[in-house]
């Protein structure tokens, strides 16, 4: 898994964990299916959810993070 | 007195080189028990022949020493979403690892390896029943017992890969990895380095 030239995997080196690096690989697989089998892909890419900041039991600010649109295999 | 007894002993110790009190642990086997109670039974008299410590050792299972590998392999395939294979006995399975390919069969050492962006081929009957899935990436562990699992982040039927798709994002994936190289945003240059080498895999596995 490691040479000695590179100390890690080149995604490693530029600061992507496994994790960035794995779902990444998948986005690109799912981007570049046929038809019927893209679009139940697509759904499995969506990243929804959203977060609170509490401050004396009230929710301050609601933040909400969602990919519906999807990102289609680009970057980062 | 008890120097000189000190000395007669070490003179002996030295005389038969007992390094230490450690001395080397052989392993008991029904041959050695039975010569050293052949040498020992001239000189026993009346004493009863000693015990052996592993006498009182737990029998080693005896079906230990025949454990004979099995004929088909046990192999499960996973997606978080999806269970691909679940304790099929196969005969062959491919595995594109970050160190290189290689089969399993049944038998193999037990392996814990990484995948790489590439196509696990299963054999479900060696050369006559073959299917082929693209993995991501993920892990594959092969177990001591014939049994092997495969767990990948996505794992698409090679059939089910878009040509166009496929070439086209090679390209765009190719130039964007040209354009960005060496500017500095090492983030951005390994993503496209990633896109080169997820869609260089596809377009391997769907072939000339």
């Amino acid at each position: 898994m490691s040479s000695s030239a590179a100390a890690s995997a080149y995604w490693r080196v530029a600061g992507m964990t496994y994790l960035k690096y794995s779902n990444l690989c998948a986005d690109m697989v799912r981007a570049a299916l046929k038809e019927p089998a893209k679009a139940k892909a697509k759904a499995r890419e969506i990243i929804y959810f959203r977060q609170a900041l509490w401050k004396d039991g009230q929710p301050q600010k609601q933040v909400i993070t969602d990919t519906t649109g999807g990102s289609g295999g680009k970057l980062s | 007195m008890l120097r000189q007894a000190a000395r007669s002993l070490w003179r002996t110790g030295a005389s038969r080189s007992i390094c230490s009190s450690s001395a080397v642990m052989q392993e008991t086997s029904e041959q050695s028990k039975e010569d050293f109670l052949k040498l020992f039974a001239p000189h026993a008299g009346m004493l009863s022949p000693p015990e052996f410590s592993s006498n009182f050792l737990p029998k080693k299972a005896a079906a230990e020493a025949t454990t004979a590998i099995p004929d088909k392999l046990q192999f499960n395939f996973f997606v978080p979403h999806e269970t691909v294979c679940k304790s099929e006995k196969v005969d062959l399975v491919l595995m594109p690892a970050t160190t290189g390919d290689f089969g399993v069969m049944p038998g193999h050492v037990p392996t814990v390896a990484q995948l790489r962006p590439g196509v696990v081929t299963i054999h479900k009957e060696l050369d006559k029943v073959v299917e082929k899935y693209f993995v991501s990436g993920g892990f594959a562990f092969i177990h001591p017992d014939s049994s092997a699992d495969i767990c990948a982040v996505e794992a698409v039927k090679v059939a089910d890969l878009d040509a166009d798709a496929v070439r086209a994002g090679l390209q765009e994936y190719t130039s964007k990895l040209a354009s960005v190289q060496g500017k500095g945003d090492e983030y951005e240059a390994a993503a496209a380095q990633v896109g080169v080498e997820v869609y260089s895999a596809m377009n391997a596995a769907l072939g000339p």
